[in-house]
């Protein structure tokens, strides 16, 4: 399949902190995502994977490289206020956190039309029909759509959330640890849910997880992230049964050997 | 049945129980004070800026709260300077509000930036650390002096003087705002760095200064009638409690206790029937 949307992040590296202290969380990171494919980013917390996939939607901005969409230099679209619709149109995000990822004060059908609004222009009457048809073909009762977010489970909060971002339908979404808050029964429905909508609205999919099995289950490429830059990248089944780098290795088999505490665990290099 | 077709009451914003008649006594005392700014001027008895008896005659038939040493009727004065004193608090509180507002987002939401506006933010940070190191009576004695007390002089020399505390609540709520998730994906719904300011991160920091506000409106009726106490409060013969209070003072040491009695105990209980009527009006905004 051929892809029509290319988002590029070129030698990034992200610096936090003061000059004199400061901590590359990402270095020198080469990663291409288009809308045919599905990339997931793993690695344990502190790894970079989150901040390099806020770089890639803008939320950050690299401190030595550039990320591209198709071609142009993302920050500089974001300075435009037409093109900035236009990149948010492409590109959508999803963060972890979903009991503070909507406004305590809107009702979340009104942050599922907020995109609409702002990034098509849409009237109110036509963004609430489209907002709720997009609710309703993701599983949800149209009627919870009224509720304040903290009405709402988890669970619910994070379908609402995918809601968000399928509203626009974007080319490329970027989702940030979805399922690290939930239980896993819930888990299960969410990935399944994001498979589905990215296959069935022909949408690139970048997955940043610390979960394995979640990762390998809704991508087809995994690249594996430690200490700010990416260790290995390949298919995720070759990756999985087959991890050529020390850490990748050290990851693997912290999931399949994941024990009670005490009863002895894999150490990571 | 598929998922979609359940139904699922909507709820709506958060519940309040429009049924609890509880606590809505505590409202009552400061309705009576309002309703006594509102009317009590159309009723008084006497004119509150003129000689209208000797001077010094105790409470009793004629002069319910007697005359003051210059013979003006202290009942008639208390009343209307209940008006004068509410409108200066009321006015004062919500300026110093607005201004908290304002500063403490332009402050919170540009302090840890790079460059010029970072800079100017930090600046204007410590400029209201240093307002706030003065005291309130201080600033207020020193500007009045300079630029005469009027009612408008006074109403704005007391919210500069009172916003300081407001900038500092509203700055502190913006910076746990400014972390929140939802900012990011307003963002990412394409809303526009200014919309996104006064839609989400203002009406989500201003809590703690709405609740505040009780604290500001006692303050500025203490320090507009301490400003009288000190003499740069309003002129005479306009009727203000702390002027009253200051001239009643001098009599009540010779004995004539009631022309700085009832302005004072006016004073005392508007500013207590404010702060329970707030705290229950409050009480119900938090549930």
């Amino acid at each position: 399949m051929r892809a029509s949307v290319t988002l590029t992040a070129d030698k990034v590296t992200k610096f936090f902190g003061s000059r004199a202290h400061r901590h590359a969380a990402v270095s020198e990171v080469d990663l291409t995502v288009t809308d045919v494919s599905r990339i997931g980013l793993v690695g344990e917390s502190g790894s970079g994977k989150s901040t390099l996939g806020r770089m890639l939607v803008g939320l950050e901005v690299p401190s030595e490289g550039a990320v591209y969409l198709d071609g142009q230099r993302l920050d500089v679209l974001l300075r435009f206020r037409g093109q900035r619709a236009e990149v948010r149109r492409t590109v959508q995000y999803i963060a972890q956190d979903t009991t503070s990822s909507f406004d305590p004060r809107r009702t979340l059908l009104d942050s599922v039309m907020q995109p609409l609004l702002h990034l098509f222009g849409l009237p109110r009457t036509t963004a609430r029909a489209r907002a709720l048809e997009t609710i309703e073909s993701l599983g949800l009762p149209p009627a919870m759509a009224e509720r304040y977010p903290r009405y709402v489970s988890g669970g619910q909060r994070q379908r609402f959330a995918i809601a968000r971002a399928l509203v626009v339908e974007p080319k490329i979404l970027v989702c940030d640890e979805v399922v690290s808050a939930l239980d896993v029964s819930v888990q299960g429905a969410i990935l399944n849910l994001l498979k589905r909508a990215c296959l069935e609205r022909g949408a690139g999919l970048v997955f940043v997880s610390h979960g394995l099995p979640a990762t390998g289950f809704v991508c087809d490429e995994l690249a594996v992230m430690h200490r700010g830059q990416i260790v290995e990248r390949g298919g995720s089944a070759d990756v999985l049964t087959d991890p050529r780098h020390e850490y990748t290795r050290g990851l693997v088999r912290a999931h399949e050997t994941r024990r009670p505490v005490g009863a002895g665990t894999a150490v990571l290099p | 049945m598929s998922a979609s077709t359940v139904t699922v009451p909507a709820v709506g914003a958060p519940a309040r129980d429009r049924t609890d008649r509880t606590g809505w006594w505590k409202v009552v005392p400061f309705v009576v004070i309002a309703l006594v700014a509102v009317v009590g001027p159309f009723l008084l008895p006497y004119d509150p800026t003129r000689v209208v008896a000797s001077a010094s005659v105790p409470p009793g038939g004629d002069h319910w709260f007697g005359t003051d040493s210059a013979g003006l009727d202290v009942f008639s004065r208390v009343v209307a300077a209940t008006r004068l004193n509410l409108l200066i608090a009321g006015l004062v509180t919500v300026l110093a509000t607005l201004i908290g507002a304002l500063v403490g987002i332009l402050i919170g939401m540009n302090e840890s930036r790079r460059g010029p506006l970072g800079l100017a933010a930090r600046g204007l940070s410590r400029l209201v650390d240093l307002a706030d190191a003065v005291p309130a009576i201080v600033l207020g004695l020193v500007v009045i002096s300079f630029f005469g007390a009027t009612a408008p002089t006074i109403v704005v020399c007391l919210a500069v003087i009172l916003s300081p505390i407001q900038i500092r609540l509203i700055r502190t709520e913006v910076l746990r705002v400014r972390a929140e998730a939802y900012l990011d994906a307003a963002r990412i719904a394409g809303v526009g760095e200014a919309r996104l300011t006064f839609r989400h991160v203002m009406p989500n920091s201003v809590s703690a200064a709405w609740e505040n506000t009780s604290v500001v409106f006692a303050v500025s009726i203490i320090v507009t009638a301490a400003l009288g106490f000190v003499g740069v409060g309003m002129p005479p013969p306009t009727p203000e409690w702390g002027a009253m209070l200051s001239r009643g003072a001098p009599d009540a040491v010779a004995g004539r206790w009631w022309s700085a009695t009832f302005p004072a105990a006016a004073l005392a209980l508007a500013v207590g029937a404010f702060a329970l009527a707030a705290s229950e009006v409050l009480r119900r905004r938090r549930r």
